[in-house]
């Protein structure tokens, strides 16, 4: 079964072809991060503006990439949310539409449901890979979410955790904003905590009990009090927004070049990762899981995927960095999974901007 | 003379009212309806609704029309992301109309200055100038956002004022000797308007790019855009 997946949930414009939800054949991405970098992170509206003009483009690239005809498009599946309003409407509507002309079935897939497919898909040229074993306990971690589920089969979600405030992923992005790294703050604070020392501040970490629920909140109030001792007198003046240029610009918070960013940055990932691979690790072991799957865009955090792995007895896998950041690919792949189950939407699809990741039917043998 | 193979699908989701018009050069068949806030819902089943009305397939249709405002930015959006798919998978062209200059549509007639708006909330309206000069229609101003109360104050000729308004609104600026204020049905957009004018610039070889076709986001001068929140 090739499946055509589109995803336009946040800030990436994104098409892919998937074989059999393993197999990717194609996976485009049109990433906004410069445009997004002037502004401190997403802006919504600029993100759905990209989204207007890309979608077309990426599809059309990514069916060519896949040297297939649109004759040989079993599915068509698409991201309905959670996400950007805005945003999820451009690929909702295309995705019907198309659905409706080529006369091939619409697959309405979550979005962490496709970060979770992510660890099932090879990338073009590369073999497949065994299929991950339940039951399993996911980590999913990008900039709008924390969730810790566990797996006993396709389809079978059961949330053990979430963050109850600000998602992993947003924690790296306003810490990076705090010490004026750049966006996206995942790889910023990664690069920025490179040779720096641990243990010169204290960064709470939030165990909240036994709960497998998390809390990030705390930490960038912490940091903005480590910082503020070298932040330089600030000399912006706030721009009026024009019709020419209706968003404010980000600006940048000057510091002493005394600041040992490095340290700070350090300590900062180090209490993020900390409580990720801790209530991980223990929510492996106390469900009895045979892997650990890591998901989203901090996934690809090399010292979560390295603390992690270190803590586990069992297996962790995660997906290659091109799969792990928004992609379409694992909307197709986890349509694979879902159109197996029976899941599909008509004409009247919807965006759902809160959607909550729940379990769907069995697949049936 | 246009052949009846020559169909035009014309979509309009610019505001909270959306609508349909199936367009051949001579006959023409429109839909209108509430689609509210959330057009996504609804756009897809009404297109396969006004086709069947007609006993017309998907695949009968050869070029696609699509307001780009201004009006509601995530209603736009439903709308080009729709004809875009259109335009793409059945690999016909399609056609940008700027929803005001439908809104003057039904006054093109006669020959007296126009003046078009289109409500953008709060107490304002998006508004564009048309006159007749070398034999046809120009539109003069760049859109702009005004109150809808200021809309005739720098009136210096008789004008007609095309476009929606309260009552209360009536009374008033109809007050002023030179607004000409239409009769309620000829305010109305109606999506025959978009698709007669798209047929035409289609005819004239005037189509878009679908790539680069996109909405007209005109922003009002007050607070900058907040996540989320729709400024028209
Ligand atoms: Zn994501």
């Amino acid at each position: 079964m090739i499946v055509l997946g589109i995803e336009t949930s946040c800030d990436e414009t994104a098409a892919a072809v998937v074989r059999d939800g393993r197999q990717v054949l194609a996976n485009v991405i049109q990433s906004q991060v410069d445009l997004h970098k002037t502004y401190g992170g997403i802006v919504p509206e600029l993100a759905s503006r990209q989204h207007v003009t890309a979608i077309i483009p990426v599809i059309d690239l990514a069916l060519k990439e896949a040297r297939i005809d649109r004759e040989m498009i079993d599915a068509i599946a698409v991201t309905e949310g959670p996400g950007l309003a805005g945003s999820l409407l451009v690929g909702v509507n295309v995705a019907k539409t198309l659905a409706y002309i080529w006369e091939r079935p619409l697959i309405p897939v979550n979005h962490l449901e496709g970060h979770i497919y992510a660890n099932w898909l090879s990338l073009p040229g590369e073999p497949e890979i065994s299929p991950p074993a339940f039951p399993l306990v996911c980590l999913i971690v990008s900039g709008g979410h924390t969730e810790l589920l566990l797996m006993r089969d396709h389809g079978q979600y059961e949330l053990l955790g979430r963050t109850l405030d600000d998602a992993a992923g947003e924690a790296f992005d306003k810490g990076a904003r705090i010490l004026s790294l750049g966006y996206p703050g995942g790889p910023a604070i990664q690069r920025a905590a490179e040779g720096g020392r641990l243990g010169h501040h204290a960064f709470p970490r939030a165990w909240l009990g036994d709960s497998y629920d998390f809390s990030f909140s705390g930490l960038k109030t912490a940091l903005l009090r480590a910082a503020e001792q070298y932040r330089r007198p600030v000399r912006t003046r706030a721009r009026r927004p024009t019709n020419q240029e209706p968003f404010p610009r980000h600006e940048p918070i000057e510091y002493s070049p005394n600041m040992p960013v490095a340290d700070i940055a350090a300590d900062y990932q180090d209490a993020i990762v900390d409580v990720l691979v801790e209530k991980t690790a223990r929510a492996a072991r106390e469900q009895g899981a045979r892997m650990v799957l890591l998901a989203g865009g901090v996934a690809a955090n090399t010292l979560l995927r390295r603390r992690l792995k270190a803590a586990l007895e069992i297996p962790l896998r995660y997906p290659p960095p091109i799969l792990c950041t928004d992609n379409a690919a694992m909307i197709a792949g986890a349509a694979y999974y879902a159109s197996r189950a029976g899941v599909h939407a008509g004409p009247d699809l919807d965006v759902h901007p809160q959607l909550p990741l729940a379990a769907r039917p069995a697949i049936k043998p | 003379m246009p052949a009846a193979d020559q169909l035009l699908l014309a979509i309009d989701t610019s505001t909270e009212v959306a609508g349909l018009a199936l367009y051949d050069g001579r006959q023409v068949s429109e839909i209108s309806w509430q689609a509210g806030r959330n057009q996504t819902a609804s756009l897809l089943g009404e297109i396969r609704h006004l086709l069947r009305l007609n006993q017309r397939d998907v695949r009968d249709l050869r070029a696609v029309a699509v307001a780009i405002g201004p009006g509601s930015f995530n209603g736009l959006r439903v709308g080009l992301s729709t004809a875009k798919a259109l335009s793409y998978g059945l690999g016909i062209p399609v056609i940008g109309v700027v929803t005001l200059d439908a809104v003057a549509y039904p006054h093109v007639h006669g020959k007296g200055p126009i003046r078009a708006f289109i409500a953008a909330g709060r107490g304002r309206a998006v508004v564009a100038d048309y006159r007749w000069r070398n034999e046809r229609w120009e539109r003069l101003s760049d859109l702009r956002n005004e109150r809808l109360e200021h809309l005739a104050d720098d009136l210096l000729e008789p004008t007609i004022l095309a476009g929606e308004l309260g009552r209360e609104l009536d009374e008033k600026l109809g007050s002023n000797r030179l607004a000409v204020i239409p009769p309620p049905a000829l305010r109305v957009r109606r999506p025959s308007y978009i698709a007669e004018i798209a047929f035409q610039r289609w005819q004239a070889g005037e189509v878009d790019q679908i790539e680069s076709l996109e909405p007209i986001y005109v922003h009002g001068p007050a607070a900058p855009v907040k996540a989320e929140t729709e400024p028209v």
